[in-house]
């Protein structure tokens, strides 16, 4: 991988956590925290993004800097499990398991449709 | 001996800054160079104050400001010479003023006839006696004597007998002061001091009067203008399929209180269950929780009913009288 996708990708990192943190403070902020919606809202748009990104036909050096960069810090793996077990600390078991369930449905959703709106255009 | 002490009380947040400081080692560098008997820093994991924005540890968007309690003790003169400085260190938030009797136990411990009482006991996070906690040992000996309610706050900063010791990333940090909190009778919690003294390397201990609420029997209302209650309960006792301290959190909030602040205890009782804490191998947290909310009495006074049919048996409640309040400006320098 050449210097300039190796400093693209740090841009495009810095910037996706930077949405990340915008949108999910904007988020909690507006619907409440008894369920981890924001981070709900950053993975689905994230896998959203990502799938038109794919769909349009983005690839090689591009994809990697979109992908790995901005929308692998934009999305949030560790948040998506730790906000779950901090649930299931809580007794509330049914909560963790619907945050689970509910993370993979609409990522895989809204990564199926971003990639079919994708491949419209 | 019975010294006529005064307890400081700053409800503020993580991340508050003054002058560039962060206000929380700003006021802890003055506790210190004050040499202030007794201080703790506590962290709450979930409240709100000030701008009724909720912070909590439970959801990365709300971990970064969760609210902070120091409590200093010691005498009255010597809190009143430090506290236009404590107010200059303070970027917005809540102080407090409590009467306090600092009790040196070797010098005698006083029968105490009467009423509610809230007693207080610091000691080192490390600290040990006969091989175990002496925290623990402590919350086993209030249960053993009959106490309402007990839980160790693990706390982050503070003063023991005027020096500082504060916690540090890379560190056991020994000595860094906890400090236990003991609610019940009157009778049962005086009959416990003179035990204290040989489970204490510095048997000195503090006493509020407080008063216990029960559902059905709200005690009479105290004409104090400000009101402190707190309620100690366990992280398993459910509301529903809620926390009760998440829900107690929401029914304060949804009343209009002015702010509140859950703690998590490190080991504890309330009410009738054995001490508990977490385990190593349980998911489901087993801490005492103490919650605490911050009102005029006329507006905690019309609560404390919802919150005594709430919390049940799984929990204590109880109240105390603040005899002054400052609320700081929300933001900038304070002048004392």
């Amino acid at each position: 991988m050449s210097l300039p996708v190796w400093v693209l990708v740090a841009i495009m990192g810095a910037l996706g956590a930077l949405a990340r943190y915008a949108v999910d403070q904007g988020v909690t902020g507006r619907v409440g925290s008894a369920f981890p919606v924001g981070t709900l809202a950053v993975n689905g748009s994230g896998s959203a993004l990502l799938g038109v990104a794919i769909g349009w036909g983005v690839g090689g050096s591009a994809l990697v800097v979109l992908g790995a960069g901005a929308i692998g810090s934009y999305t949030t793996f560790s948040t998506w499990m730790f906000e779950s077990h901090r649930l299931a600390e809580d007794g509330q078991g049914r909560l963790a398991v619907a945050n689970i369930a509910s993370s993979m449905a609409v990522g895989l959703v809204c990564a199926g449709g971003g990639w079919w709106v994708g491949s419209l255009a | 001996m019975i010294e006529d002490a005064v307890k400081l009380t700053l409800y503020f947040r993580d991340s508050d800054r003054v002058r560039g400081h962060l206000a929380a080692d700003l006021l802890f560098d003055l506790l210190e160079r004050s040499q202030v008997r007794y201080s703790v820093l506590l962290r709450g994991i979930e409240g709100y104050g000030g701008s009724r924005q909720s912070h909590s540890d439970r959801l990365e968007a709300l971990a970064g400001d969760l609210p902070l309690i120091a409590v200093a003790v010691d005498r009255r003169d010597r809190i009143e010479a430090m506290l236009p400085e404590a107010r200059a260190a303070m970027a917005g938030g809540l102080l407090t003023l409590e009467a306090a009797r600092l009790i040196d136990l070797e010098a005698g411990a006083p029968a105490i006839v009467g009423g509610e009482l809230k007693l207080t006991v610091y000691c080192g996070r490390s600290a040990q006696v006969d091989g175990r906690s002496t925290a623990r040992a402590v919350v086993d000996h209030a249960r053993a004597n009959g106490a309402a309610a007990a839980t160790v706050l693990l706390g982050l900063d503070g003063t023991v007998r005027g020096g500082r010791r504060r916690g540090r990333f890379f560190s056991r940090n020994r000595d860094v002061p906890v400090m236990v909190e003991v609610v019940g009778s009157a009778a049962p919690l005086s009959a416990a001091l003179p035990g204290l003294c040989g489970l204490l390397v510095d048997p000195v201990v503090t006493l509020e009067r407080v008063s216990l609420a029960s559902p059905g029997e709200v005690t009479d209302a105290d004409d104090q203008p400000w009101q402190k209650l707190t309620v100690h309960s366990g992280a398993q006792a459910m509301v529903g399929d809620r926390p009760l301290h998440l829900a107690l959190l929401d029914l304060v909030r949804s009343q209009g209180i002015a702010g509140a602040t859950s703690l998590r205890g490190v080991w504890g009782f309330s009410a009738s269950d054995a001490p508990h804490g977490d385990s190593a191998f349980s998911l489901r947290r087993r801490t005492p929780m103490v919650t605490v909310a911050l009102d005029h009495g006329e507006a905690i006074e019309p609560v404390l009913p919802a919150v005594c049919a709430l919390v049940g048996s799984s929990g204590v409640v109880s109240r105390e009288s603040v005899l002054v309040v400052e609320r700081s400006a929300v933001s900038g320098f304070v002048p004392g």
